[in-house]
């Protein structure tokens, strides 16, 4: 079995694009159920994306959290795969770290750093992506960070990354003013920078079976369902 | 910032002190100290509102054998889910439990 081909959708699969945990999904404005609550069912229909969430996958429909505007606001959902409009992943965002809004830019730390956080992130040879509320406010234009955001970052790591370039990815991270989440996507789930280089016997994995405790992320043979006998999510 | 203290009875304390998880969006640090004998204590803070019957419904249960070994945490949310909680207030106990050679010292 080729690594990244298991019961998750962090790694790379053959195929072409597929949705995977972190990208930003544009519904149908009606696209929630009469059982999602009031503010999620509102925030879908003025057009606000949704985020996809681990959770198993079946051929019909995604698993997707709604973000309200407090931390306590989020909506685990499965929506349709019919409902599914415009798909954004974190890298794109990554490339376009435009905004229109500078009177926020000015207030949110985490914003302004963005472009010294992608200064050290381009010079790495990972393919990278932001996520998270800094993420959803640079897809949106909406406000969803706040003053003492972090950045949620995600690098694509289908094999074992080397030591020594992490090392320097951290110590580069730590000089900039803005605290920076690392995690890295393997093909069995995601793992945090922070949990990996802390050198413990093993580390904690979000895969889409929920999470589990790992030795090596990239050695594990993956476990779940095989998603050619499930679904193709595409 | 809210914070939950919980009071359990427990066996002997674990031989040594241990960290376990990161501070990160949806994880949790759990630092682990020996705790009296027969007595465990887990003080909690967390930056999610409203979760207080949840978390108190994850660590009773994990807490529900009364010869678990007496620990004391201090345990710093960031929205870990219920699974995530388990895992690293387990790992911090393995950490604290194991033998000089890596294994379980009881059959956790």
């Amino acid at each position: 079995m080729s690594a990244g081909v298991g019961g998750d959708y962090s790694g790379e699969r053959p195929g072409g694009p597929f949705w995977r945990p972190h990208d930003l999904a544009w519904l149908a404005r009606d696209a929630l159920a009469d059982d999602a609550p009031e503010w999620a069912r509102a925030s879908v229909a003025l057009g606000l994306p949704v985020v996809v969430r681990r959770a198993p996958r079946d051929a019909w429909s995604l698993p997707v959290g709604v973000r309200g505007t407090t931390r306590s606001q989020r909506f685990a959902a499965r929506v349709s795969l019919a409902v599914l409009d415009q798909r954004v992943s974190p890298e794109s965002l990554a490339r376009q770290r435009t905004r229109h809004d500078a009177g926020r830019t000015l207030l949110i730390p985490a914003l302004s750093a963005l472009d010294e956080v992608a200064a050290v992130l381009d010079a790495t040879s990972y393919i990278w992506g932001i996520g998270g509320a800094i993420g959803y406010e640079l897809a949106t234009e909406t406000p969803a960070a706040h003053v003492d955001s972090d950045i949620d970052i995600l690098i694509r790591t289908p094999r074992q990354p080397d030591q020594a370039e992490l090392a320097a990815l951290t110590a580069a991270l730590n000089l900039l003013s803005v605290r920076c989440d690392v995690q890295m996507e393997t093909p069995i789930g995601g793992v945090a920078l922070k949990d990996w280089q802390a050198g413990n016997r093993r580390v904690l994995v979000k895969s889409d079976q929920g999470p589990f405790l790992s030795d090596n992320p990239w050695l594990s043979t993956t476990h779940g369902l095989d998603p050619d006998q499930v679904a193709s999510c595409r | 910032m809210q914070t939950l203290s919980l009071d359990y009875k427990a066996g002997k304390p674990p031989p040594r002190r241990a960290l376990a998880g990161v501070v990160g969006s949806g994880d949790l640090e759990v630092l682990l100290e020996p705790g009296e004998n027969g007595r465990s204590t887990v003080a909690i803070k967390t930056s999610v509102e409203g979760v207080k019957d949840i978390w108190k419904a994850v660590i009773d249960r994990i807490f529900a054998d009364v010869s678990a070994p007496a620990v004391a945490l201090e345990i710093n949310d960031f929205g870990a889910t219920p699974a995530v909680v388990r895992l690293r207030i387990a790992q911090a106990i393995e950490q604290a439990t194991a033998t000089d050679d890596g294994q379980q010292a009881s059959d956790a």
